[in-house]
């Protein structure tokens, strides 16, 4: 089983689990996964979603996930 | 209506108090804040005045949207010429006082001359005098603002400052509610060169609006349908210190003056430990949001620190230890001082030490000697007079320009350029010099989806967010709520009683800046000013997504190009006669 762990920041932690922790996202096998076929799956809003971090570094929506994998969801932000 | 229609005017040199009537020509063309705020500035100002002599000036403003109940218009505005580089600035403060100036009768204050003595200005409910404040020269600003509460009361709202305005530190700023700064660029230095230690305002009045029904129904809308929506809620989950993590992972965080863009140790600065430390929340007037976090860690606290402190005041320091980053923060706000220029100086001042070039006695990550710059400044003691410089300053004296990290002589805020070029631009060519508040294109290069190691589409992209802060920061709103400029108009429209389209207010938010522009002109800056320390252009980033990167000069200066041929400037950054007719700036 191919698992990622998704932790989520600001109004985002609603869609994790309550008790903060990480959650945990199995990979279904033998299919491409992205981040964006994760946001859908999980029912995050795409466009309520700003930085996406794949091991601590900014990724795309398009970057494929792999086993072991951990993800950052941050959310759109505004200001300076 | 949505105005008082009334100036109070304040020459400090003979002590004459007046009152006069908005300039309502201006008001319709600039609105308030930073707009109206520097066309005054524009139309009373000499050409060559010294910001630290008497014929400067500083105003503080109000909005239209100001002591309504529009969400998030709390802050007052303050404009003046900056005594760190001679531009036009404009800086805001957060907390109640812009509504409280308002409730006592006032769309705006304008201070001119210098006190033969330390005053301090008393506005309640549309009566002013000035006051002895001989008793409160010296003392830091949370003292000074608990003791003008006990003598006028705990409603009355402050704005002042430490001893780094007094001794006329060129970055020191104004406090107000304790924590609050309009930080940048200098104000409270020209407080303390008119001998002013402080403005207390009390008011029990209200704002007329032409259409009330309909300015509620208008706010509702906005506060449920945008402002409390997952586009902005992060403001109140976590406020600013989201944004450590979110550099660190974009590689944009400041670290150890800039000579790195990612920080070992962020995590110790990131929002998850800030949010363990947490005392508390707090909203400015009329807030929906409610960013202000206290925090309380070991012996230290603070309402802060924000973003801007603890990359600046943290990681680009080389210190990663949150109780320090959260005392050098309380030490600036009690001093008068502004984090981002202190904290930039201080970093400078050790890579100086670091190239064998100055040894000032910091070291990165020492965080005794960190700790001990604040209060040396503030008092121009030892090294203090030296850092006192600011980083431009120091740079001059004793060299490291390629690695001095300022443009127009104010010192780089929190957004590392070669991951995020549009912000390089952003900073070359804010009024006020390296400045995040005039365009933050970061949001969506480094941030979002756009890719930030280009230059194409980022002239245009800085361009639109500048108008588009200037017209904001003119109504006042405040920079958190992510607001289109139709819901602008949708709010100011039953507030004037007249119906405002948001293409208006886009062509206000370009006239705004256009006369930052020109008042800059005037004071001999030129396109030449509009640049960026050579490291930037030179030295390969180290650390994070954009490792080895820089900001090709060729590509920087076709994006300056682009943006001014956009801009309808000619090739030194002058705009043309057409733009200024189009713009009613002639």
């Amino acid at each position: 089983m191919s698992i990622v762990k998704v932790d989520f920041r600001g109004p985002l932690t609603r869609y994790g689990n309550n008790d903060g922790s990480l959650s945990e996202y199995e990979l279904p096998a033998d299919s491409v996964v992205t981040v964006q076929d994760m946001l859908d799956k999980l029912g995050v809003p795409s466009h309520h979603v700003g930085l996406v971090a794949v091991n601590g570094q900014k990724a795309a929506r398009s970057t494929v996930l792999k086993e072991g994998y951990k993800i950052i969801l941050f959310p759109v932000v505004a200001g300076g | 209506m949505g105005y008082i229609n009334s100036v109070l005017r304040v020459n400090l040199t003979t002590g004459e108090i007046s009152r006069e009537g908005l300039n309502r020509k201006w008001a319709d063309l600039y609105y308030g804040g930073k707009g109206l705020g520097i066309k005054y500035l524009y139309q009373e100002l000499e050409p060559g005045t010294d910001p630290l002599s008497d014929g400067n000036k500083i105003i503080l403003l109000t909005g239209p949207f100001t002591g309504t109940i529009v969400p998030c218009s709390g802050k007052l505005s303050v404009v003046t010429k900056s005594p760190l580089n001679g531009a036009a600035l404009d800086c805001s403060v957060g907390g109640n006082i812009a509504g409280e100036l308002k409730y006592a009768g006032y769309d705006m204050v304008i201070l001119e001359g210098k006190s033969p003595e330390p005053v301090y200005l008393v506005i309640e409910d549309g009566e002013a005098s000035l006051m002895e404040a001989g008793f409160l020269w010296g003392r830091g600003t949370l003292d000074t603002e608990k003791e003008l509460l006990k003598l006028h009361g705990e409603g009355a709202r402050v704005l002042s400052i430490g001893p780094a305005g007094e001794n006329i530190i060129p970055y020191a700023c104004l406090t107000s509610e304790l924590y609050r700064q309009a930080g940048r660029g200098g104000a409270g230095a020209v407080f303390g060169s008119k001998n002013i230690k402080a403005v207390v305002v009390r008011g029990t009045g209200g704002v007329g609006v032409a259409d009330m029904p309909g300015l509620l129904k208008a706010a509702q809308k906005a506060m449920r349908e945008d402002l409390l929506t997952d586009t902005n809620l992060w403001a109140y989950t976590d406020g600013t210190p989201m944004l450590v993590e979110m550099s660190q992972n974009s590689g944009i965080l400041p670290t150890r003056n800039f000579q790195q863009a990612t920080f070992e140790g962020f995590e110790s600065l990131a929002s998850p430990s800030m949010q363990k430390a947490r005392a508390g929340k707090k909203a400015c007037l009329s807030c929906g949001l409610g960013c202000g976090n206290y925090t309380v860690k070991g012996a230290a606290r603070v309402e802060g620190p924000e973003y801007e402190t603890l990359s600046i005041g943290g990681s680009n320091c080389g210190i990663a230890d949150l109780e320090a980053v959260v005392k050098f923060n309380a030490l600036c706000d009690d001093l008068g001082l502004d984090t981002i220029s202190m904290g930039s100086t201080i970093a400078f001042a050790m890579e100086m030490t670091e190239k064998g070039i100055k040894d000032l006695g910091l070291r990165f990550g020492d965080v005794s000697s960190y700790l001990e710059a604040p209060e040396l400044v503030a008092f121009r003691k030892g090294k203090g007079m030296e850092l006192a410089l600011g980083v431009r300053g120091l740079s001059e004296r004793y060299g490291g320009r390629e690695f001095a990290m300022q443009v127009k002589g104010l010192e780089f805020p929190g957004y590392e350029p070669r991951g995020s070029w549009g912000m390089g631009l952003a900073y070359a060519t804010a009024p006020r010099g390296a400045c995040h508040m005039s365009a933050w294109p970061v949001a969506e290069e480094a941030y979002g989806e756009r890719d930030p190691y280009t230059v194409e589409g980022k002239a245009g992209l800085v361009a639109d967010l500048q108008h588009y802060n200037a017209l904001k920061f003119s109504l006042i709103l405040c920079d958190f709520w992510a607001l289109s400029f139709d819901l602008m108009a949708e709010l100011l429209t039953p507030i004037l009683g007249r119906e405002v389209a948001a293409g208006e207010l886009e062509l206000a938010g370009e006239r705004i800046f256009n006369l930052l522009r020109l008042f800059n002109t005037r004071e001999g800056f030129t396109g030449k000013d509009d640049t960026l320390p050579d490291r930037i252009f030179n030295q390969g980033l180290v650390g994070g997504p954009g490792a080895g990167k820089i900001l090709p000069r060729e590509e920087f200066t076709k994006m300056l190009g682009e943006y001014y041929r956009l801009r309808g400037w000619d090739a030194n950054g002058i705009p043309e006669k057409d733009t200024l007719i189009r713009l009613e700036l002639t």
